[in-house]
């Protein structure tokens, strides 16, 4: 029995990805459901592109010229932009997937402001400046007025699979504890990225690589796993504002200094002063600073383990022009600038941001499971080694393509029944924390409870899958998670049996999506013994394209953790140069080359 | 610089680890947390929720922290608040956290206004 319900496309994740895929579904005429276990367009990793303060929303410089906005770069080029994407990518982009992203970027910006975006002004040659909240309210209106089913605080937890083909979602109601089925002819998922796995991430709690676990139980490959971009300058203290990348947008407009314990300026200790101006104030400065304040951080750290953002050297008059001139910041920002103001710092260290890998795609959207679409942060491959172009511009393309083609598939595709035998399976597998249920709380901490395994995840992602990687800790991880997931099989135990938001219970659902994705992550980057973009290895400093110009792909194996293999990239017009060189000389080389 | 201040937090029906038996239902429970002068509510909570007893229902599941999705409103000392950017009142005095309505709750701190966020414009 309990809840059933049917749609042609269901779409998991309501941010950018997942509302512009539900606008082209509907649109086909795909009776069409939204599902996000937080608030539909008020959760998700778009709501906190830009901390609100500006989100950029990119295309080549020359369309937006043609739109309207004098500013911008006309002597741009789709060409020129897929170029860079690529070379900065390291090449481990798939091509085809670049293909789309500078194709149909200027559509995507078009329609958004057609469909009433106020822009702010121009963030770059290539980019519109806008509020991601302003944002995702005009896809939801949209979505709404194309009749789109929105239902918020519902939980995916697993696909439903028959006979090769994804025919639906086993969900949770996160209020009373119940089951929700959806059948559906499509699905896509847009979840975004793993950001709680990391004890220091710019992310909302609700990203726990719930797509990515999902799909790899259901048999799709995972790819570039092991590239994590790290956001220097993210609040670590104080408390009130951890998580905020405020700081990160105030360095990259010129201001503030970075300190260590002592007071000392540390940049120039890890690059000459050159670049290390450049570091702080251009779009490369997200690899090059994170490094930076990680290795400063381990020597002369803040007792809470950051570094100070000061801006003490600043008159009062910098402070009045910032709120003057910077929307958003007056709204949302002003006890961190009058903290400033007042002499103190913002203690900060690089956080989990961005992730460059995720379900594997092709240029339709489809994953190696029939009826799966995955589209935005959660979809891997774009990117590569390093993102520097717009993941706003990423959930737009990726979340109307994938759904042009989810609607396609659901209209040549009869309706599926579910198979009852893996809905009762997953079910009893699901409640089984409640049934091995904790005896009375003596205080001691319990290693089978949810809370202390969710901490001992952090502390290795934190620990080893972080800035500066070694092969020694990443096997690590690897053992360790080994052991974890029989833990989370066998042994984790609940102290409440109530269904009506058993945090616990939540907490152990994220949990089995956070333990495959650290399993596949640390995978792939023990198995890359080279420096690539993100991926930096302590071990092996060098970015080797003469080997290493192939994907890592994951997949389910038979025991349910994760397999690594190596496919070639799906190349197109940018070809790697050949060679072996060192990655801060490659690094540096490509930062100069794209001030 | 952290002090010491007491937390009551209101706990439902159904609620708290079973067999503890000390708490009577439906009323406050008092825990000793740890604060700074911007330690925020939401902190706070979760403090109570990874190191004293995980059984404490509030938004924590799809919170953005950084008061964007206006979901984690709780009445704190009587007031409705976004637990997020809420930071504890100076001083030693006992704070309260409870519902923003106890009518609407589903558990503990959570109830269904902050589940719809239906008639506060708190954000």
């Amino acid at each position: 029995m309990g809840d059933k319900r049917a749609v042609d496309v269901l779409i998991v994740g309501s941010g950018g990805a997942g509302l512009r895929a539900a606008i082209e579904a509907a649109g086909a005429g795909c009776a069409t459901a939204v599902i996000s276990k937080g608030k539909v367009n008020r959760s998700g990793a778009s709501l906190l592109a830009g901390a609100n303060i500006s989100a950029d929303v990119e295309c080549d410089g020359n369309s937006l010229y043609k739109m309207g906005f004098p500013g911008a770069d006309r002597d741009d080029s789709k060409d020129a932009w897929f170029r860079e994407i690529v070379d900065q990518g390291m090449f481990l982009n798939d091509q085809r997937l670049v293909e789309t992203y500078v194709e149909d970027a200027a559509d995507r910006v078009r329609e958004l402001i057609d469909w009433g975006l106020r822009v702010n002004g121009l963030e770059s040659g290539r980019g519109i400046s806008v509020s991601s909240r302003r944002l995702l309210d005009v896809l939801m209106r949209k979505a709404v007025e194309r009749g789109v089913e929105c239902v918020s605080d519902l939980q995916a937890v697993d696909l439903l699979v028959k006979d090769g083909r994804a025919c639906g979602v086993l969900g949770v109601d996160v209020f009373t504890g119940e089951y929700v089925e959806y059948r559906a002819r499509a699905i896509i998922l847009a979840t975004g990225g793993w950001h709680s796995l990391y004890p220091l991430t710019s992310g909302g709690t609700d990203l726990t690589g719930d797509g990515q676990g999902m799909a790899f139980r259901a048999g799709a490959d995972l790819i570039n796993m092991e590239m994590v971009t790290f956001c220097p300058n993210t609040v670590l203290s104080p408390g009130i504002h951890r998580g905020s990348i405020a700081p990160y947008i105030l360095g990259g407009m010129g201001y503030g200094h970075l300190l260590n314990r002592k007071g000392e300026e540390f940049l120039q200790r890890y690059f000459d002063p050159g670049i290390a101006d450049l570091a702080l104030h251009t779009e490369w400065n997200k690899l090059m600073l994170s490094f930076a304040e990680a290795k400063e951080i381990e020597k002369e750290g803040t007792p809470v383990g950051g570094l100070y953002f000061s801006m003490k050297h600043c008159p009062n008059e910098v402070f009045e022009e910032i709120l003057e001139t910077i929307p958003g910041l007056r709204e949302s920002y002003l006890p961190m600038i009058e903290r400033l103001a007042s002499g103190y710092s913002i203690e900060i260290a690089p956080a989990a941001e961005y992730f460059e890998g995720g379900i594997r795609v092709n240029e339709r959207y489809e994953t190696a499971v029939a009826g799966l679409y995955a589209a935005g942060e959660c979809a891997g491959g774009l990117f590569g080694a390093n993102r520097v172009s717009a993941a706003t511009t990423q959930m737009l393309v990726q979340g109307c393509r994938a759904a042009g083609c989810a609607s396609e598939y659901a209209m040549e595709t009869g309706p599926e029944e579910v198979d009852r035998d893996q809905v009762s399976e997953l079910k009893a597998a699901l409640d089984l924390p409640f049934e091995r249920q904790r005896a009375v709380f003596t205080g001691a901490p319990d290693p089978a409870s949810p809370a202390a395994i969710r901490k001992r995840v952090g502390e290795l992602a934190d620990r080893y899958m972080s800035v500066i990687r070694t092969g020694e800790g990443i096997e690590h991880v690897e053992s360790e998670v080994g052991r974890i997931r029989n833990v989370l099989r066998s042994d984790v135990a609940l102290s409440n049996r109530s269904r009506a938001y058993n945090p616990e219970w939540l907490e152990y659902l994220a949990l089995r999506n956070l333990v495959d994705v650290l399993d596949a992550s640390s995978k792939s980057a023990g198995i890359r013994t080279e420096s690539r973009g993100a991926h930096f290895r302590e071990d092996h400093q060098y970015t080797d394209n003469d080997e290493w110009v192939k994907c890592i792909v994951t997949t389910r194996g038979e025991a349910g953790s994760a397999e690594t293999r190596f496919e070639p990239v799906v190349a197109g017009r940018v070809q790697p140069p050949p060679g072996r060189a060192d990655y801060w000389e490659n690094i540096l080389g490509l930062a100069r080359k794209y001030i | 610089m952290k002090r010491m201040i007491e937390v009551r937090c209101f706990r439902s029906e159904s609620s708290g680890r079973d067999g503890n038996g000390s708490r009577p239902d439906g009323s406050f429970q008092a825990f000793e947390v740890p604060v700074d002068g911007e330690t925020s509510i939401q902190q706070v909570l979760m403090y109570i929720s990874e190191n004293l007893d995980p059984t404490l229902a509030f938004f924590k599941h799809a919170a953005c922290r950084q008061g964007f999705c206006g979901r984690c409103v709780v009445r704190m000392n009587g007031k409705p608040c976004l637990a997020c950017t809420t930071p504890v009142p100076v001083g030693d005095e006992p704070v309260t956290v409870e519902p923003v309505s106890r009518d609407r709750a589903i558990r503990d701190l959570l109830c269904q206004a902050t589940g719809g966020m239906s008639g506060l414009n708190l954000s």
